[in-house]
């Protein structure tokens, strides 16, 4: 599994800020001779997936990379691509890279006919959504979209309808949600014309404190204008996770060292971690290094355990594989009881390991001290 | 009738607050007081649904639990005859007409929230508005228009004199509707179109599948 580890993490995926963890641009669209791919028999859809898959390779020297395990595994983890569920008998995902380890992806029978994707620099939203139009008003030069007034382009997804286009950002918001600000944070968004996207019920802090914002509607401006609002948004928002962590560290440093403690406590003595609770001590972790709570080398970004990406399943298992050698590998599974595998539970135990070498960084002295002397 | 949170200006808006033991209390209040209601980091404790029209209660993260409710709510208020336009469907059948190119009913739309094929749209023409309207907050596109077909490439190429029939058809209906983006940039097309010589190879305009 000797893999350039570029291949599974392009630049772009890293945020440049420890909110922004990345931010997909992409663009649906169907042709109007056909139905949309949920309504094709498959031996409709298996044809015209087929010509698509040509049309596309030939236009943008694209590969299909549909049936590389390791790219389909981590597709939808790192890139945002569709998830396996919503890919249905005749997806077929191709892939243009674009140098720097950034990749071009166009999806082909998700749900609807063709779905253009990018991971874009934060700093260059507005340009890169001009860019990915331009790239797919190449196709379109040659093959007619489905297109009619008053709606634009058309989706099988009516909230797609219009510029088919979607842009979303992965935020860690630990700070807001600490302070239960993530029901205000929705209404804002909203007024941006932007929605959020949180994972389980609605009073609870989500997993990781991990969101996702995306626009609301796909049709009301040029893409280039819905970035720069995503964007303008999306700094509101940074804004004011750094102020709730800025709050936290200075105003409750006790209530910080505790969590503090605790991520420590589970990476030390836990024997498996589920995907939801590697997600919180990742939280937790980068919230340490983020606040200063927490000092060590593994801080720096690139380094694999500070992603969040890495504690699914797929990913993680290609990460083992890419970073430890044959022998430690055998070290880690002869170290698991015999059950853990008869009973499916390496991966839960295999996060462990993955995770623990975290427990190397420490708490920083003065950071300790102020949490001893908290009077609140 | 007065905000009834300043009590000064003119309500003009509803929101609705959620009460710290959870229940949930209509409020008549001015844009501002709403606004300040729904702003980013308002009073802790205290989350705030603005429900003003057009917009429909947040629905984050939930757009098919949102969509199927819109559909519920349109089913249950058909209108009463057939709609004028081409190719649109009456609707005091239900849900049960179907597409003719596809097969889809507003059931089938209901239960996969997705539609069959492009022409669905026309087909159901008002009734995806509304629900496009409810889950974009925007009834029209004003995103950039296709790309100009390459010469040679496709089918469906018009003439130059077609385009143009085309193009100031739908700058007129854009006049008539106000809807000014979208006038603005047909007219711009237009100038462009009649400034080039005709020998130029034409594009494609009609609307393709709907
Ligand atoms: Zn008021
Ligand atoms: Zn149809």
């Amino acid at each position: 599994m000797a893999r350039d580890l570029d291949t599974l993490f392009p630049p772009a995926c890293r945020g440049v800020q420890d909110i922004v963890l990345k931010t997909q641009l992409s663009l649906v669209r169907n042709h109007p001779e056909h139905p949309f791919p949920q309504h094709m028999t498959r031996r409709e859809g298996l044809a015209f997936a087929e010509e698509l898959c040509e049309r596309v390779k030939s236009l943008f020297g694209a590969e299909d990379v549909t049936d590389d395990p390791l790219t389909s595994d981590i597709a939808e983890t790192y890139f945002g691509l569709s998830p396996l569920s919503r890919r249905g008998p005749f997806y077929r995902l191709l892939r243009k890279a674009l140098g720097r380890g950034s990749y071009f992806w166009i999806e082909v029978g998700a749900m609807n006919h063709l779905t253009f994707s990018v991971l874009c620099e934060h700093d260059a939203m507005p340009q890169q959504a001009e860019a990915l139009w331009g790239l797919v008003s190449l196709y379109e030069r040659r093959y007619p979209f489905a297109y009619a007034q008053p709606w634009g382009y058309l989706s099988a997804q009516l909230s797609f309808a219009g510029t088919g286009f979607r842009i979303r950002t992965w935020v860690h918001v630990p700070g807001l949600s600490h302070f239960d600000q993530l029901t205000q944070l929705c209404n804002a968004a909203e007024r941006y014309g932007c929605l959020v996207e949180i994972d389980g019920p609605e009073d609870e802090a989500p997993p990781g404190n991990l969101a996702i914002l995306f626009n609301r509607s796909t049709m009301d401006a040029p893409v280039a204008e819905i970035a720069r609002r995503h964007r303008r948004f999306l700094g509101m928002l940074c804004d004011a996770e750094d102020q709730a962590r800025r709050r936290l560290r200075l105003d409750f440093p006790f209530v910080l060292y505790d969590r503090m403690k605790r991520m420590r406590g589970l990476l030390r003595d836990a024997e498996m971690l589920e995907p939801d609770e590697a997600l919180d001590v990742l939280s937790a972790y980068r919230l340490g290094i983020a606040t200063g709570a927490l000092k060590g080398r593994e801080a720096k970004a690139g380094f694999p355990h500070f992603w969040f990406e890495s504690v699914w399943d797929g990913p993680m298992i290609r990460e083992m594989e890419c970073r430890m050698t044959p022998e430690e590998q055998t070290m880690l599974v002869r170290a698991m009881p015999p059950g853990v595998e008869r009973h499916g539970y390496q991966h839960s135990c295999c996060r462990v390991q993955w995770l623990r070498m975290l427990i190397t960084v420490r708490l920083d002295p003065a950071f300790v001290r102020e949490a001893k002397e908290w009077r609140g | 009738m007065k905000c009834e949170l300043c009590h000064n200006h003119d309500a003009q808006t509803v929101i609705y607050r959620r009460e710290a033991d959870g229940s949930s209390r209509e409020l008549y209040v001015c844009r501002t007081c709403a606004d300040a209601e729904r702003a980013f980091g308002g009073p802790r404790g205290v989350s705030v649904t603005a429900m003003e029209a057009p917009e429909p209660p947040p629905g984050a993260g939930n757009l098919p639990q949102q969509l199927l409710g819109k559909l519920e709510s349109l089913l249950s208020r058909l209108p009463e005859g057939p709609e004028d336009g081409e190719g649109r469907v009456d609707f005091t059948d239900g849900g049960s007409k179907r597409c003719p190119s596809c097969g889809l009913s507003l059931d089938d739309l209901q239960n996969l929230s997705a539609v069959g094929c492009a022409k669905c749209y026309a087909f159901f023409g008002e009734a995806l508005r509304t629900i496009v309207a409810d889950l974009q907050g925007c009834r029209k596109y004003a995103g950039d228009p296709p790309a100009e077909r390459q010469p040679g490439d496709g089918a469906g190429e018009g003439s130059r004199e077609a385009r143009l029939g085309a193009l100031r058809k739908a700058l007129k209906q854009a006049i008539e509707d106000e809807d000014y983006v979208n006038a603005k940039r047909f007219r711009e097309e237009l100038r462009k179109l009649e400034d080039e010589p005709p020998a130029k190879p034409p594009e494609g305009e009609e609307p393709h599948g709907a």
